[in-house]
């Protein structure tokens, strides 16, 4: 058994005293931390929900399912942010990483509740793909929303079209980790490589597209 | 086991021309090579998922939609390279009604031979993008001027998708026939095609796209 709930109850606990105690931009990063570990935890609803109507099972649903499911939800609270305080462009691409943040954060605990600490090394890769392929999908909607389309139905259309790319890289990302020996461990490196080149030239891409 | 190494071609052609366009668009900072990367990369992206759940699922088309919304996103990467290249209407808006008319027949009937085969929705969706596209590609090249080089290149961007399109529901529709047909083996040609189709976008963009 699994107690997601309780985990989260445990997890969000100490974020929701930081947004209370905390002002400004340390409680924007709580708040989005808490946005991601939700989200997180409604994800993992509605997959469920979705496979059960489709019939299929955990395995089936964690490559078809839940990509799809896992970042529509990540950009919800984004979407709302920006069409309601009408935020500064730099600023909305760190929420999005947070976001993204919280969201591997709250899947990595759950993950270790269910299936033990013993590894660490195993533990270190796990952590390390999974939040880098969180990110991954995050900078690479947050760069086409926020760098690539100057009008709005412009950049709907191109954000629509991102999102599906983040789905189809987050299925290869889940197929490959959902194998067991060499394949996983190709599927967790993807995205920590993935992380490196957008750290090493990412900046650089982003300020000759913006100029 | 042909079908697999047309998979690898395609995959390979679609990644070296999501990194030569990377390449020139940061190079040039053309938002339209940017474009073009993204359509490659859904191109790779869509493949890779396929060629993996084939491999590691062992069947031949996968029951998911993951590859197609990535297929789809590509081709609304295409669109938006053609939005980015705006004609003056010089034809008479009957011919332009015609015109809209034609391309609505024909993806409309080819999409009621597709639901024979696939399911409705995903068949709906791509009928309407490329629908979209077929028309922007074809309106542009009626209204574009052959004077000058640089609109001999915009045209030739509206042929390259032209191209590409047709190329794509040949394919389709090849793919309608039994494995015993013989025209079942214009399938491995048009799917060869493709990937000679996604690559000739990079001498049609070309200077066109470089500012």
């Amino acid at each position: 058994m699994n107690y997601i709930e309780n985990i989260y109850v445990c997890l969000a606990a100490p974020l929701i005293i930081a947004i209370l105690c905390t002002r400004r931009a340390r409680k924007q990063v709580s708040v989005f931390l808490l946005c991601g570990m939700t989200v997180c935890l409604l994800s993992s609803y509605i997959s469920t929900f979705i496979a059960a109507i489709a019939g299929q099972d955990i395995s089936e649903a964690s490559v078809d399912i839940a990509p799809a499911v896992e970042e529509i939800m990540k950009v919800l609270p984004i979407f709302f942010y920006i069409l309601i305080f009408d935020p500064k462009k730099e600023e909305v691409s760190g929420w999005i990483q947070m976001i993204a943040v919280g969201f591997a954060t709250f899947e990595n605990v759950c993950w270790l509740t269910q299936n033990g600490a013993e590894n660490v090394w195993f533990i270190l890769i796990r952590g390390f793909g999974t939040g880098a392929m969180h990110i991954v999908c995050g900078a690479l909607i947050a760069t086409g929303l926020l760098y690539l389309w100057d009008q709005v139905w412009l950049r709907t259309a191109g954000t629509i079209g991102l999102l599906a790319v983040a789905t189809t890289f987050h299925g290869i990302y889940n197929i490959l980790v959902s194998q067991t020996g060499a394949a996983a461990f190709v599927g967790y490196l993807i995205p920590m490589l993935t992380t490196a080149f957008y750290i090493i030239s990412g900046k650089t891409i982003s300020d000759k597209m913006k100029s | 086991m042909l079908e697999n190494a047309l998979n690898i071609i395609q995959m390979i052609v679609a990644c070296g021309c999501m990194i030569t366009a990377v390449y020139k668009a940061v190079t040039y900072r053309s938002r339209t090579w940017m474009l073009y990367g993204m359509f490659a990369g859904a191109c790779f992206l869509g493949d890779l998922w396929w060629m993996l759940y084939s491999f590691f699922y062992g069947l031949d088309a996968p029951d998911s939609f993951i590859p197609y919304i990535s297929w789809d996103a590509a081709v609304l990467f295409l669109l938006l390279i053609l939005f980015r290249f705006d004609a003056e209407a010089t034809e008479d808006t009957s011919k332009k009604y015609l015109s809209m008319a034609e391309v609505a027949f024909f993806v409309l009937v080819m999409c009621l031979i597709y639901m024979q085969y696939g399911d409705y929705v995903s068949n709906l969706i791509t009928a309407v993008l490329m629908g979209t596209l077929i028309w922007n590609a074809r309106i542009r090249l009626i209204r574009i001027p052959k004077d000058d080089a640089e609109d001999r290149r915009k045209r030739n961007i509206c042929k390259a998708v032209l191209l590409y399109s047709f190329v794509e529901y040949a394919l389709w529709t090849a793919s309608c026939f039994d494995y015993d047909s013989p025209i079942r083996y214009s399938y491995y040609v048009f799917d060869f095609l493709l990937a000679v189709s996604i690559a000739m976008f990079v001498p049609a963009l070309g200077k066109a796209a470089d500012r």
